[in-house]
């Protein structure tokens, strides 16, 4: 692999999935970064088929998914997922696919695109975990570094701790 | 908020002859405090559930609370047997993202911090696979070799374990006097001392059976699973970001990008061992060619990223580390998340497992040179 020229042929790869996404899916909004990085919008209804498109596209396929992160944008009541995906062992083509939903705890929800890139079992898992989205047709969607009985989801920009604090040892604890 | 005590019930479909068999979180072969529920069928798996958490202490939390400079320690507490990566892999996505230059003499010394580290961190995978297999003796010879790395981190940096060197910028400071005359002899001594150890133990036939055929992953399942590193290597796929996306100063270096083909554990170990000489060329390479100059510029004290988000990535002995930082345009991060290797590797431990016996369980964890700290945060 060539590493010299990445950026420019990242641009390249950049466009044509660019163009290949405007002609497929209408819905998805894409803007081309300097750097060659592709950010793609999409609507929840649309993410499952946008990823499949991706994860086939021709000759770069983004068959490697790197990264799921959550974002927690509280001014503006909603959680972003963004999936952060490359192509391999040609690292050209980098896309981070981006979907929104609702703040709120029980409409927090996207597909889960376990079906398409098996490795965002755990990671969706986590985002599950730390901000409350559930991941609709995840095989396991269980917490995962949190402990069952846990309540809240810590990366939550609202977030409280409200468990009772330690109590602090004093001299008179050593007392006999 | 209860405190209490969970006991998953028993499943239902668990069959007449089956056993859930808890391995873990205090034994000794899962590198930490890792629960491994297996459920065995005789000595056969037939279900392998990694629970993990042990040692979570909200890393990504905190540093939404924290400077950016504040954060550079806190990357050390991550994977703690490799620090200078981590370090490095979030001062490059900082520095990326504020578009800070950093002298091109730091960014030679990253390389060599980085790469002492990546042989530091072998050596001790290397050991306690031995330990993990039965063998006690390679990992005291892994450790003695490690001690020199050590002993040259702990010259530069003070530190022994957890180093801060990498700062935003460049590097803390410039190489000590003698610690390139230590550092070439270590170089000198690593070659024999390599080859040691693979008469003891990679031609061992305890080791060759224990080894070959274990734990089987095919380029397509490596991709498809996120494996990254020496993982992903030994399944054939010929990808490492030191070469192929190259960050600090990797793009002057040449060196060998060792690959497996089978993806069992024993083409994990020789991938393994093939870096540990590419590193130690790439290590020489540096101080040869070694330019002058300023070790660490200027940052602003009260440093702001741009608003945006960025991810990046570095290669670390275990795999990928990537950072994946969205900014306000405050002092610290609106939002980081760390991208953990070990933690990814650990979802395919089930796939590798089902199927083999219970010893080889402890084999697939040990080749998978999995960090708990890395995994939980």
């Amino acid at each position: 692999m060539n590493a010299t020229n990445l950026p420019a042929r990242r641009m390249v790869a950049g466009e044509a999935l660019q163009n290949l996404l405007a002609s497929r899916v209408p819905s998805a909004r894409t803007t081309l970064r300097p750097d060659g990085e592709l950010e793609v919008r999409v609507p929840a209804t649309a993410l499952v088929a946008t990823a499949r498109l991706l994860a086939a596209a021709e000759p770069l396929a983004l068959n490697y998914l790197s990264c799921v992160s959550g974002v927690d944008w509280l001014e503006r009541g909603r959680i972003e997922v963004v999936y952060t995906l490359h192509s391999m062992p040609d690292p050209a083509a980098k896309v981070s696919l981006r979907v929104e939903t609702d703040r709120e705890l029980s409409l927090a929800g996207v597909p889960s695109l376990t079906s398409v890139w098996p490795t965002a079992g755990y990671q969706e898992r986590e985002v599950f975990d730390l901000f409350g989205v559930k991941f609709e047709g995840h095989p396991d969607l269980r917490r995962i570094l949190l402990g069952e009985s846990f309540v809240g989801h810590p990366l939550r920009k609202d977030f409280l701790d409200q468990r009772p604090p330690h109590r602090r040892v004093t001299r008179e604890d050593y007392q006999p | 908020m209860t405190e209490t005590t969970e006991f998953r019930p028993v499943p239902s479909d668990l069959g007449e002859h089956e056993l859930l068999v808890n391995m873990g979180p205090s034994h000794p072969s899962t590198h930490g405090v890792l629960r491994v529920v297996l459920r065995v069928d005789g000595e056969k798996i037939v279900g392998t559930e990694p629970d993990v958490g042990f040692l979570h202490r909200c890393f990504e939390k905190m540093c939404e609370g924290w400077t950016y400079p504040q954060i550079v320690p806190l990357t050390d507490r991550t994977d703690y047997l490799s620090p200078m990566t981590c370090e490095l892999a979030y001062v490059t996505a900082v520095e990326k993202m504020a578009g800070i230059e950093v002298p091109e003499r730091a960014h030679w010394l990253r390389v060599i911090m980085a790469e002492l580290q990546r042989i530091a961190s072998h050596l001790v995978w290397f050991g306690s696979l031995g330990n993990d297999l039965g063998a006690t003796s390679p990992f005291i010879y892994a450790l003695r070799e490690r001690e020199h790395v050590m002993d040259l981190f702990e010259a530069v940096s003070g530190a022994r374990l957890t180093y801060s060197y990498m700062r935003l910028g460049g590097v803390r400071q410039d190489l000590v006097p003698g610690f390139a005359d230590k550092a070439r002899a270590f170089l000198k001594l690593m070659p024999g001392r390599i080859r040691e150890y693979e008469n003891l133990f990679m031609k061992n036939a305890i080791f060759l059976a224990r080894s070959k055929g274990v734990g089987k992953f095919s380029a397509q399942q490596a991709i498809a699973y996120g494996a990254s590193g020496p993982v992903l290597r030994a399944s054939g796929v010929d990808f490492d970001l030191r070469r192929d996306e190259p960050y600090a100063a990797y793009a002057r270096f040449k060196f060998d990008v060792p690959l497996g083909s089978h993806g069992d554990v024993y083409d994990r170990a020789v991938c393994r061992f093939g870096e540990l000489r590419a590193s130690l060329d790439i290590i020489g390479q540096a101080l040869d060619g070694l330019p002058g100059g300023d070790v660490l510029v200027k940052v602003p004290k009260v440093l702001k990223l741009p608003e945006g988000d960025a991810y990046s990535r570095v290669e670390s002995p275990r795999g990928e580390v990537g950072l994946y930082i969205v900014s306000d345009g405050g002092t610290s991060p609106y939002r980081l998340k760390w991208r953990a290797p070990s933690f990814v590797h650990l979802e395919s431990l089930a796939l590798m497992c089902d199927g083999y016996m219970v010893a080889d369980v402890v084999a697939n964890i040990a080749a998978l040179d999995i960090v708990l700290g890395e995994v939980d945060r």
